[in-house]
């Protein structure tokens, strides 16, 4: 899924490990969803949203996604 | 039973009952009756096999080691694992029969498997200790 997760990690300058470690998911789980190769769960989705103070749908871009 | 004891159990149940069951199908079609050194043998290191892919399992799931996309990837490594074995031993019976050999399918089913559950206990430890 098209999402910011890059961007804003980077902006925050936070690794991937990190990240990880804030939402409680693998430095690869951080790596995948980044790339676009695989879909966070809503509740992942939603601590991955609140890390970066902002909404789901600010987060993941739903309508340029191709739904999986 | 959680779903990661499932998928382990499930690979290793596979991969060891078809190997089995090829095996006992060859040592019928060629008239053996009585399992011989040579099948014991088999049969006690698929065990051994077996034991070390559940205590990897339990070893991991016990200390929470994945998330669902390494999950994902455990999946898809056992898939394999599971596919390999299940084209590769009617091979290595048909390979057998035509060479009148069950000492052969013994020892190739037994190194083979073997090498499959290591493989697929070894990816998901691998997988599992990278977080």
């Amino acid at each position: 899924m098209i999402n910011k997760v890059r961007e804003l990690r980077e902006s925050r300058k936070l690794t991937q490990q990190e990240l990880g470690e804030l939402v409680g998911v693998s430095r690869q789980s951080i790596a995948a969803i980044e790339k676009g190769r695989f879909d966070p769960t809503i509740w992942l989705a939603y601590d991955l949203a609140r890390v970066f103070g902002m909404g789901i749908e600010e987060l993941f871009d739903f309508e340029r996604s191709e739904r999986k | 039973m959680s779903r990661r004891l499932q998928l382990h159990s499930a690979a290793a149940l596979s991969v060891y009952s078809s190997s089995m069951l090829a095996a006992f199908i060859l040592m019928h079609a060629l008239g053996t009756e009585t399992p011989g050194f040579a099948t014991a043998v088999y049969v006690l290191i698929g065990a051994a096999a077996m034991v070390l892919s559940a205590a990897v399992t339990l070893l991991t799931v016990r200390a929470g080691m994945y998330d669902d996309y390494q999950l994902r990837c455990v999946e898809r490594v056992s898939a394999v694992t599971r596919c390999a074995s299940l084209v590769l031993t009617p091979i290595i019976a048909i390979a057998a029969v035509a060479l009148d050999s069950l000492g052969f399918a013994v020892c190739v089913s037994l190194l083979l498997n073997w090498l499959l559950l290591f493989a697929d206990a070894a990816a998901a430890a691998v997988i599992g200790n990278r977080r």
